[in-house]
């Protein structure tokens, strides 16, 4: 049995607006490993919750759609499935859970309402072992007194509290992968801890496989076991996390090092990234990281780098070959 | 929640008050006072005198009001100059007419407007929601009577498929099941052009509703959850849509009494619509400010009903 | 920062009528209503009859070549009296809408900037306005004031500002408390400078979507009204006015051009004006501003 559970190819998802469409995601792959965590790390609009929305094949419809490559779980293209066998791995074999947990609950109804749903969906259990699974899954992620908490309606809870109802409601079916878009941006920083130390823990007994996507590579280094580093729709660079931390070899991950509060340092005052990220509609030709990149050359407006592995399991795309990042 | 309604229910009142003060301030500023009016022409002047004394013509204008609001509450509006009989009785016998055709109105609009605009929302700017569009454009520009009258030309007269006008066909004396189906038969017409303007409004504000919450995150997580698109749109869109549709429902018994003067007028229809079009006409007040009263008092028991539904759908008011 | 002002509107101005533009209905709406207004301006030269030339030979004769559209009871032409009443129902419309406009603002930015019992105060007043059924007490007062077609307007002003005010009161409340009006008041200028230079323009949008709005309400209510005899009186014609003659039987069921022509043009009218009040929307709306 192979080791990867799920694999995207050459993955290529637009947008159309008004007048244009704009490649959200250009040719992104990665592969993620059984009971591994792939953190996917970049700045917003850098087209990673696209990427992960695309693996749910939840992209907003009318005007985004999947342009073009695989999407590969267990060795099945999902792109290739009807709705309706989509259907029965979203919440089921892939789970998901968001940024926002303030509105990611529907109001209207009690949390053991919206737990139990997918349950009786996928394992057609209800009734009162419904609700006994649904009350064991909010005690592993550490509630108090989760049989109150089932009559509770979103609104009476913390942001916390309800992001612990959307990681129950995730982990509910025992899904092999669970994707993470930002779960803990929108918490305190106490908060966020314990979230991530919960979903660790999770992951560990679980041997469950997590795509966990953040902004902030200080969260990516307490969770993930490989990273991906996508700017401007694109994959620059990927490797181990301590691989990555300790010789980054693009000069954007490098920023993006500097950039961790932790690595303050006073002798350079507070170090951020000049410029901002090129909007999709007007994409610099060439690498789209060299209008803001301190090495830039003349080469870097001809092409698009190829991604090229330095060492084995660690690659970038700069035509520096990681020189620039030293 | 209790507090909640507690408080509507303040407010509710504190305008019923208003509107009492309102439709006497009406009664007694019209012409011809609603006390003359009940005597009887043909007693003596001095007996006249006496009577108008008892009944309250000279005292002051706050204890009239008060001596009103009394006669309101025991079903008293006192006596109708044209039908000569009580108020009240002449309402009685009009009132289920209305109703009769309201209900049916708001039912058919209701199960016309919400599963097409929740089309219309789930299939945007395909050819269905295109066309609702146009025809609910339609629906809220014709005017109310004149689509009346053209069915009636096109229906009754050319076709000859329903009734011209009236609840009954005269002179048939139907009884029992017969009657029944005659009235329905006499129904359709009158409740389909009450119903357009409803159905129109009502389906926009579906469609809209419904369009505004599917951008809700939580419409996400219900997907992602592997939930079929009909359950995401019927059970965790459209519970969440109801709060505005509840709304415009409720706004919907207003339109319904004034829709119903026209139509009831081009239908002949025996309801209080046209009922308040002849009270006018004929300058009937004692009838015309009971007519004001009742409706207003229905439009204010809706508006309440709706606040109570609020709570019932939103948990978040319910628990305020 | 001035300059940066002004070129926000200027681009927010273009990116509007751009939208506008795009909107085929909004589009058709203008055309429509351009020429009615057209047709209604120009009546005396679009006709040979005046506008009560009685012919009491010729009554009620269905369309020939020289009544293109027949004539009425009293021989008079339909087609003239058509284009006649199309002024009556557009300055209905128009002015009405202009009232309500002039009512609901004062009163809505008034109720939202002073907050408090003024606000609570007014607030209840539309309560009770909006509680009454809109079309029993228009006849009512119709019915007590007389009817005429400056009267109707005051009625139709009189009852209808309520929906401006309240949604000019929620724009103002919310409007209030942005920075830039905490500047202007730091700066020392008094309320009403504020109500007028500042936060007015900030409504512009909805009052003018709801004007379009208030237009075609305006129509529909003088049809009906005038339908009822108790909006604009004869010899004056009124495409409402004109459309109470199918309230006979015969002429509902044989002469269509009595009837079916006035319908037609209110309707007409009024789905323009709201395809233009709804493009307008679509086209001011903040929130669809990309």
């Amino acid at each position: 049995m192979s080791n990867i559970l799920l694999e995207t190819k050459d993955l290529r998802v637009c947008f159309k607006s008004d007048a244009s469409v704009v490649r959200a995601a250009d040719g992104v792959s990665f592969q993620v490993e059984r009971g591994k965590v792939l953190g996917i790390v970049g700045e917003s609009g850098s087209g990673k919750s696209v990427t992960s929305l695309s693996v749910m094949r939840l992209i907003p419809k009318p005007n985004g759609y999947i342009e073009g490559g695989q999407i590969l779980f267990h060795g099945e293209d999902l792109l290739r499935k009807s709705e309706k066998e989509m259907r029965r791995i979203r919440g089921n074999k892939i789970a998901m859970i968001f940024q926002e947990p303030m509105s990611s609950l529907n109001p209207v109804f009690k949390i053991g309402e919206q737990l139990g749903e997918a349950l009786k969906l996928h394992q057609g259990i209800s009734g009162k072992e419904n609700r006994r699974r649904c009350m064991e899954m909010l005690e592993l992620v550490r509630i108090a007194d989760p049989k109150k908490m089932l009559d509770r309606y979103p609104h009476e809870l913390s942001g916390g509290m309800r992001q612990r109802v959307m990681i129950a409601m995730a982990i509910l079916c025992d899904p092999e992968l669970m994707i993470a878009d930002e779960p803990t941006t929108a918490l305190d920083v106490t908060i966020q801890a314990q979230i991530l130390q919960l979903l660790r823990d999770l992951q560990k007994k679980r041997e469950m496989s997590i795509m966990f996507i953040t902004h902030d590579l200080g969260v990516i280094a307490e969770i993930a076991d490989r990273v991906a580093v996508m700017y401007a729709g694109r994959i620059v660079e990927e490797a181990e996390v301590s691989t990555l931390l300790r010789s980054p070899l693009h000069p954007y991950t490098r920023g993006l090092i500097d950039a961790i509060p932790e690595n303050y340092d006073p002798k350079f005052g507070f170090r951020s990234i000049p410029g901002m990220q090129p909007s999709a509609q007007n994409m610099p030709q060439g690498c789209s990281f060299a209008p803001r990149c301190a090495y830039a050359c003349s080469e870097c407006g001809r092409a698009v780098p190829e991604l090229v592995e330095i060492q084995p399991g660690h690659t970038v795309r700069c035509i520096l070959g990681g020189k620039g990042g030293m | 929640m209790t507090r909640y309604l507690i408080r509507r229910l303040a407010q509710s009142i504190l305008i019923l008050f208003c509107v009492t003060v309102i439709v006497f301030l009406f009664i007694n500023l019209a012409p011809g006072d609603p006390y003359t009016q009940r005597l009887d022409p043909s007693v003596s002047a001095e007996v006249r005198e006496e009577m108008l004394q008892k009944m309250g013509y000279y005292d002051p204008v706050p204890i009239k009001y008060f001596k009103w609001i009394r006669d309101v509450f025991r079903g008293d509006f006192g006596y109708s100059i044209k039908y000569k009989k009580p108020v009240w009785d002449v309402i009685c016998e009009r009132l289920p007419n209305t109703v009769l055709m309201g209900a049916g109105a708001l039912i058919l609009s209701t199960a016309i407007a919400i599963p097409a605009g929740k089309t219309s929302a789930t299939k945007r700017n395909s050819v269905f929601d295109y066309m609702g569009t146009v025809l609910s454009f339609i629906g809220i520009s014709i005017p109310a009577f004149f689509f009346g009258l053209l069915l009636i030309k096109w229906l009754s007269f050319d076709l000859k498929i329903f009734p011209i006008s009236g609840m009954v066909t005269v002179g048939a004396g139907y009884q029992g099941w017969d009657f029944i189906k005659d009235v329905a038969w006499h129904l359709v017409l009158p409740t389909v052009v009450l119903a357009l303007l409803q159905t129109a409004t009502l389906m926009r504000y579906t469609r809209s509703s419904m369009l505004e919450v599917f951008d809700h995150d939580y419409i996400r997580t219900a997907r992602a959850k592997g939930l079929s698109e009909a359950v995401v749109v019927n059970k965790h869109a459209f519970k969440n849509a109801l709060i505005p549709i509840i709304t415009v429902l409720s706004m919907q018994i207003p339109t319904i009494f004034s829709g119903a003067v026209l139509t009831e007028t081009i239908f002949v229809w025996p309801g209080i619509g046209r009922l308040s079009y002849t009270a006018i006409l004929d300058r009937d007040y004692p009838l015309i400010m009971a007519l004001l009263l009742m409706t207003t008092v229905i439009i204010l028991l809706s508006n309440l009903i709706a606040d109570l539904l609020y709570a019932v759908i939103d948990p978040r008011i319910r628990y305020e | 920062m001035k300059k940066d002002t002004d070129n926000g509107t200027v681009s927010l101005g273009s990116i509007a009528w751009r939208r506008f533009r795009k909107n085929k209905l909004a589009m058709f709406g203008v055309v429509v209503i351009a020429l009615l207004i057209l047709m209604s301006v120009c009546a005396p030269v679009l006709t040979t009859y005046g506008r009560d030339d009685i012919d009491l030979y010729n009554i009620e004769a269905a369309p020939n070549s020289d009544h293109l559209l027949g004539t009425d009871e009293l021989g008079r032409d339909v087609l003239t009296r058509l284009l006649y009443g199309g002024r009556v129902s557009l300055t209905v419309g128009l002015l009405a809408s202009v009232f309500e406009i002039i009512i609901g603002v004062s009163v809505g930015a008034i109720a939202g900037f002073y907050g408090g019992k003024v606000d609570s105060l007014i607030m209840r007043i539309t309560d009770v306005i909006m509680c009454f059924p809109f079309f029993v007490v228009a006849i009512a007062l119709a019915a007590m004031i007389g009817p005429s077609m400056m009267n109707l307007i005051f009625i139709i002003a009189i009852l209808e500002w309520t929906k401006i005010a309240r949604i000019v009161r929620a724009e103002v409340l919310s409007i209030k408390e942005r920075d830039f009006i905490q500047a202007a008041r730091s700066m020392g200028l008094s309320k009403m400078e504020i109500i007028i230079k500042h936060v007015l323009p900030n409504t512009f949008a909805s009052i003018m979507v709801f004007a379009t709005l208030a237009i075609a309400n305006g129509i529909l209510t003088e049809a009906a009204l005038s339908f009822l005899g108790l909006g604009v009186r004869p010899p004056q014609p009124s495409w409402g006015n004109m459309l109470s003659a199918a309230q006979s039987m015969r002429v509902l069921q044989y002469e269509w051009w009595m009837w079916i022509p006035q319908g037609f043009l209110v309707f007409i009218t009024v789905i323009s004006i709201n395809f233009l009040g709804d493009g307008l929307r679509d086209a001011l709306d903040p929130k669809l501003k990309i």
